[in-house]
């Protein structure tokens, strides 16, 4: 009876804080529009968050979908919510928020498409490495006809070059698309593969430096230089008046910065740091930027302002060079363009074309691919921002 | 509207309750079905039409009914308003299956398909539709009192919390409350932490098993190995079982909050130890409309063996396709009507003699595989699954292969799962009490106890703190590519 009594009691204490804590809970976001006492944050999101929809009998059945879309992402706490989803799934759970970024070791963060060699997904099929076959030996052979020499250069995912900090739930395929691509194109005439891992894995070796950043995808001013090295030693063998470029040509400084990408995607910028790492080269060349548009940019094409640019030297006896890229370039594209007398870096939303106007116009003497491997299927798919449509057609040339 | 949505927890639901409690308790059953309406409108304003017309003919004819009561007119009334009501639910839910299948064969034959246009399936029509025809058959049957206030019956068949995903609310179990229902703080926190317990089965359980079935059962089953296909349809039962049975706890909870007393739906039905004990703990509330409304009147069990077969027959195909427009439901249903039939045969009688450990496997493993036809897109689909879990590739099952799928947070809320689908918990729960009433002196046992109460008072606030988290954590879609 009187354990009875108790348990009765103690309920009720329970039940009084639990009442007051849901009532709280329901209302604040309502009361908020009056007390306004919740954090402002910085949109971190890659879309423009949903405004509120109008009520007219037009639109009577849609207002109510369109209603919960605009509440879901303008209610006044959400930026103190998701920084506590954030602090619970890192600090608690220790998995990432984020379904694309994978929480590794020791502060390594991996973007879920850049690990794909650790992954169970599908290697590339006989239609698609035909597919490959057929673009490259067709590009290789109109390259050559002009006289232009083709290199295709292919930049590791960061698992590649540090797989030691991926969860241990992460084992590696031993086949990769990479090594598929690189076998069934080997015999293309003119068309040679070079794949910047070996050169990486070398420095990562002997370095105490980090190659890539440990919270964003991309490899740093660090492994740009090394992988800037390699490039040029690889063209220098069929261009000699290239100048070499050795790491002793740089001074290295560090500074410690707030997290980048993956880290401001969980909101945890502030408190995850980066080293950044600063290449300074110890007699720059002078090196000309040439403000200007000359082909079309893509409407959907995100970034306009660096969709074409254009860097020259005072060295006219060396070579012109067009470079197809996407992001892992944007960090070398001083350096590099330094080694050159003309560079053209040409951004085709990802979708790695041989753009046979702008090469026409261009008149290079060296065409470049750089590509990093997780988006070789976008050569035969296409990138999803240049699609026409949903489907996967494979489009050969 | 769904409970788990923010629109509910922080603008509806407290709106609502603000002018329920502020409001004169004659105003409140009138407040409680313009609510009702609201709910049900955010879900597809043009539907609500069909739901006005149900409760409009439901409440004419069940004043019909009840005035030719003991006449062949009632009867007559009665097949009128049952016909309305099926009518409804095979327009909107079935005429797509049914015209699909029909231009199949006429394809085959070489005669034209018939040309028609997708037809939405309004949300809550079968619960609501069932709803009502239990009202009007109870009326018929003398069993309740007719409703004359097109208010309460309006109420009956379209209040919120149990609108559009059940419990199967019947007329004589809520009749009384829909003119006098009591409502305390006792009775409103009990409520409370039903809902938050339920909305905590929903968003922290069932949803994050729903990422892991989905990509499974994305998957080309014949590239899929055995293991991970037996985890897929593991997680599948755990998450149709917390999502459906949050659902119908936060509308029981929700109920309480407004002073109604909603009958139960589950009762942990993976201890079950044969498919009749399943079925006697899974979506009660279906399973005894369908005992009450349908087997019952085919004659139930007080027949032929034969006829009792096919009764059970009839009974699990329509539960089958009461569950949705397309063969794999039915399949699911007839899958258990045919287990049901054999351990009416005589497995059951063989299954009691058991150990009760090879009860519960056998009810699991029939469960489980049901649940792939319920879970898959299609047939062949279900079928190919099948063939996988049980071994028919030549694909490698071993269980690191499950490491890419058990994160942290998927292992806790499957630990969590395993558990609360069971009674372990009540056990322990009734175990200590009396362990503390043997053994602890009474100071100590107060503090313990209070202790144990705070203890459950801040578990159910981190509950409902976490699913708002989730919730809101829902719609955030980052930009990872700063760097340009």
């Amino acid at each position: 009876m009187e354990i009875d009594q108790h348990i009765s009691k103690g309920k009720r204490i329970r039940k009084i804080i639990l009442f007051a804590l849901f009532i709280c809970i329901i209302t604040l976001p309502l009361l908020e529009y009056g007390l306004n006492v919740s954090n402002e944050y910085e949109n971190t999101e890659n879309r423009n968050k949903a405004t509120l929809p109008k009520f007219t009998i037009s639109n009577i059945d849609s207002f109510p979908n369109r209603f919960d879309e605009y509440f879901s992402d303008n209610h006044n706490f959400r930026g103190d919510l998701l920084i506590l989803n954030s602090l619970f799934k890192i600090n608690v759970l220790n998995i990432s928020p984020v379904k694309d970024i994978v929480e590794g070791k020791n502060g390594w963060y991996y973007r879920t498409k850049y690990i794909e060699p650790y992954i169970n997904e599908r290697l590339f099929n006989n239609i698609e490495l035909d597919s490959f076959n057929a673009i490259f030996t067709y590009r290789a052979s109109w390259l050559a006809d002009k006289g232009i020499k083709n290199y295709f250069i292919i930049v590791p995912n960061k698992s590649q070059i540090y797989p030691e900090f991926l969860p241990d739930r992460y084992s590696k395929s031993r086949l990769t698309k990479t090594d598929q691509f690189i076998k069934s194109t080997k015999k293309i005439p003119n068309f040679e593969v070079f794949y910047l891992k070996d050169a990486l894995l070398s420095e990562k070796e002997k370095s105490s430096y980090n190659l890539y950043y440990k919270t964003d995808q991309h490899w740093n001013e660090y492994g740009a230089v090394v992988g800037l090295i390699a490039i040029i030693n690889k063209i220098k063998l069929d261009f000699p008046e290239l100048q070499s470029i050795q790491l002793s040509d740089f001074n290295i400084d560090t500074i410690s910065v707030e997290g980048k990408g993956m880290a401001k995607a969980l909101l945890q910028n502030k408190s995850i740091k980066e080293l950044e790492i600063k290449m300074i080269n110890k007699i720059p060349k002078e090196l000309q930027y040439h403000d200007t548009t000359m082909y079309p940019i893509p409407a959907k094409f995100p970034y306009k302002f660096i969709h074409q640019q254009f860097y020259s030297t005072n060295e006219k006896n060396l070579p012109k060079v067009l470079i197809i890229r996407d992001s892992f370039s944007s960090i070398l594209k001083k350096q590099f363009s330094r080694s050159f007398s003309w560079s053209t870096f040409f951004w085709d939303s990802w979708c790695y074309e041989l753009n046979k106007s702008v090469v026409e116009n261009e008149k290079p003497d060296i065409f470049i691919t750089i590509i990093i491997e997780s988006n070789l299927p976008y050569i035969i798919y296409k990138h999803p921002s240049a699609r026409k449509d949903k489907l996967d057609v494979i489009d050969v040339i | 509207m769904v409970f788990s949505s923010l629109v509910f927890l922080f603008i509806f639901l407290p709106i609502v309750l603000l002018f329920y409690y502020f409001v004169k308790e004659k105003y409140r059953n009138t407040l409680l079905l313009l609510a009702s309406i609201i709910f049900f409108a955010w879900g597809g304003v043009s539907y609500t039409l069909i739901l006005i017309i149900s409760i409009f003919t439901n409440y004419f004819v069940g004043l019909l009914i009840n005035k030719h009561l003991g006449t062949k007119l009632a009867r007559y009334y009665l097949a009128l308003g049952i016909t309305i009501n099926i009518g409804i639910l095979v327009i909107f839910k079935y005429a797509n299956f049914f015209i699909e299948n029909l231009n199949e064969i006429f394809v085959s034959l070489n005669i034209e398909p018939i040309d028609y246009e997708n037809i939405i399936l309004p949300i809550g029509i079968s619960f609501y539709t069932f709803q009502a025809l239990s009202y009007i058959i109870d009326v018929y049957r003398k069993e309740t009192e007719v409703q004359k206030s097109l208010t309460k019956l309006a109420l009956f068949i379209s209040l919120f919390p149990q609108l559009i995903a059940g419990p199967i609310v019947r007329y004589h179990d809520i009749n009384k409350q829909l003119s006098k229902r009591f409502v305390n703080f006792n009775k409103f926190t009990t409520g409370v932490e039903r809902f938050i317990i339920g909305l905590g089965k929903k968003v922290l359980i069932a949803n994050t098993f729903a990422l892991v079935v989905d990509t499974i059962f994305a998957m080309d089953p014949a590239n899929m190995s055995g293991i991970v296909a037996w985890l897929g349809v593991i997680l599948y039962a755990l998450q149709i079982y917390f999502d459906f049975s949050g659902y119908s706890d936060m509308a029981i909870g929700l109920g309480k909050m407004f002073g109604f007393d909603l009958l139960e739906n589950f009762n942990f039905p993976y201890i079950a130890r044969s498919i009749q004990e399943f079925w006697r703990r899974w979506h009660i509330s279906l399973s005894t409309w369908f005992r009450d409304y349908l087997y019952i009147p085919l004659g139930g069990n007080r027949v032929g063996k034969h006829r009792v077969y096919f009764n059970l027959f009839i009974v699990f195909l329509l539960t089958g396709f009461w569950h949705g427009a397309s063969w794999n439901f039915i399949v699911w249903g007839l899958f258990h009507g045919l287990f049901l039939i054999i351990e009416r045969v005589g497995f059951g009688k063989f299954l009691e003699k058991l150990w009760s450990p090879i009860r519960h496997f056998y009810t699991l493993f029939v469960v489980l595989i049901s649940w792939v036809f319920f879970r898959a897109d299609d047939l062949p689909y279900a079928l190919s699954y099948l063939k996988t879990m049980f071994g028919a590739r030549e694909i490698n099952s071993e269980f690191w292969m499950l490491n890419k799928y058990l994160s942290t947070d998927v292992t806790i809320a499957l630990i969590v799962a395993i558990i609360g689908s069971t009674t372990v918990l009540l056990i322990i729960q009734k175990h200590l009490i009396q362990y503390l009433k043997r053994i602890i002196s009474n100071p100590w046992r107060q503090t313990i106890l209070y202790t144990l109460e705070i203890i459950a008072g801040v578990g159910l606030f981190s509950i409902l703190l976490l699913s708002v988290i989730y919730l809101t954590a829902n719609s955030y879609n980052p930009f990872i590519y700063f760097r340009f």
